[in-house]
């Protein structure tokens, strides 16, 4: 009897090692609260789904992330019309991709006109960066530390979580490519939900903390300053003073997120003699150093 | 006395099974670290563990490579197309997730009829119908935006110029 416990017990220990895909499933999500708007809980859908929610799947996320980048299009002023900064800004964006934890989508990377700093990432690989934040960049290493931000919420799949649980909580149960075709006043309201968490509540502070430390470990993959995107951090906060800048408004304090940023290189990066590249950041852009 | 030295040997017992049951959980989970899988799309395998040195071949993501070795920033592996080198950022331990579109067979197809995009790394398609219809019912949307939308999509950066890029700036297996 003893030693069948025991078993059990043993059993149990080793479903909970770490690497066992048995018990990481199921389990991100839950106990979560996030408000629903009344808008979407009185919502009338034509074709409601059984309840349960399940993973939103490659195609439908592919179409969120294109209504979204649309959205960030029109509302960051449209995208930069030098071909010659959309191409460097996309070599650098797919450089650290490629070293990501999700290599296996395509991605995008957009520079947008607002002279605001900005940056955001869309579901389905769509990453935009404004003018304004780029004006604060001195290295190519900083504008990957911006993109590695970026691409670790695409490949953790923040924005489809905070999609998803508000699908839950709605009961609208999971979707698929034929459900949103079906019922566009339900894609609409996704939309306008996960713009308003991107664009103007920002996600989870936790969500921007994993990416703050992801995007380190990208770097470090890649072979850039594992640390750069403190830098930008440190920038944007000396020339932000008092203004109201949205970028600080929907992240955690800049210092805050320095500090972290700065532990986790010492801690695993300690030796690494990462690229910095600020001549070939110069030439490609232009720009000369302040 | 008795009952007490047979408690303890029962409790002694108990231990060493427990501890033999865990090294065994341990020994089997290890098992795990012998093998790696191609993360990143189209990895070169390498004749020597350096970015210039000759590909052997091209691996899919998600390939389960047997490790021989680490060296530095490189794996020594060993699988179906034989043994070379490996850039260890482009491993993972576990495997990729089945729900990407895993660009491998794309680039396999667009291969097979010699197609000059064949070694991207993007696709390249038009919206989707649902963010099309979408972009039409949103009036903040404008024709343009779709434009410029599909514009960037067409910014097409392919397996050649990515690695010259990173050759140019040694980063990543040509990083020293």
């Amino acid at each position: 009897m003893r030693t069948h416990s025991l078993l059990a017990g043993s059993l149990v220990l080793m479903l909970a090692l770490p690497g066992c895909a048995t018990v990481s499933t199921g389990l991100q999500s839950t106990g979560v609260h996030v408000a629903v708007p009344d808008s979407v809980k009185n919502m009338t859908i034509s074709n409601p789904l059984p309840e349960g929610p399940k993973p939103i799947g490659w195609e439908e996320e592919r179409a969120i992330g294109e209504a979204i980048a649309l959205k960030a299009i029109a509302k960051f002023g449209g995208l930069h019309p030098s071909g010659r900064l959309q191409r460097y800004v996309n070599e650098v964006g797919q450089a650290v991709a490629q070293t990501s934890d999700r290599p296996g989508i395509p991605y995008h990377f957009g520079v947008l006109r607002d002279p605001s700093p900005n940056a955001l990432a869309c579901p389905g690989g769509y990453v935009f960066v404004t003018v304004g934040l780029l004006r604060l960049v001195k290295d190519e290493s900083e504008l990957a530390g911006i993109l590695a931000h970026e691409i670790a919420h695409v490949a953790d799949k923040h924005a489809l979580k905070v999609i998803r649980r508000a699908e839950r909580l709605s009961s609208i149960g999971s979707v698929t490519a034929e459900f949103l075709d079906q019922n566009p006043e339900v894609f609409d309201k996704i939309i306008e939900d996960a713009t308003s968490a991107l664009f103007d509540k920002g996600l989870d502070q936790t969500m921007e903390t994993e990416a703050d430390a992801h995007g380190v470990d990208y770097l470090y993959r890649v072979g850039y300053d594992p640390v750069a995107l403190s830098r930008v951090l440190a920038r944007l906060q000396k020339v932000s003073g008092d203004t109201k800048v949205q970028l600080l408004e929907t992240h955690p304090d800049p210092r805050v997120r320095i500090e972290l940023i700065t532990k986790r290189v010492k801690k695993r990066y300690a030796e690494a003699q990462g690229q910095r590249l600020a001549t070939r950041w110069q030439v490609r852009t232009g720009r000369r150093p302040n | 006395m008795i009952a007490s030295r047979a408690l303890k040997s029962k409790a002694m017992k108990r231990s060493i099974l427990f501890v033999l049951l865990f090294v065994v959980a341990a020994a089997a989970h290890g098992q795990t670290d012998d093998v790696v899988y191609v993360r990143t799309p189209n990895t070169a395998l390498h004749e020597a563990p350096s970015g210039t040195a000759p590909v052997k071949t091209r691996l899919k993501s998600g390939m389960v490579l047997e490790v021989v070795a680490t060296k530095d920033r490189w794996i020594e592996v060993s699988c179906d197309a034989g043994r070379g080198y490996v850039f260890a950022a482009k491993t993972a331990s576990e495997p990729p997730p089945t729900s990407d579109p895993l660009w491998d067979d794309e680039l396999e197809d667009m291969a097979a009829v010699d197609a000059p995009e064949a070694t991207t790394a993007q696709g390249i398609r038009g919206l989707s119908k649902t963010a099309n219809e979408h972009a039409q019912r949103d009036a903040d949307v404008k024709p343009e935006h779709v434009q410029q939308l599909e514009r960037l999509e067409k910014v097409h950066v392919s397996e050649e110029e990515l690695d010259r890029f990173l050759k140019q700036g040694r980063l990543a297996e040509y990083a020293r």
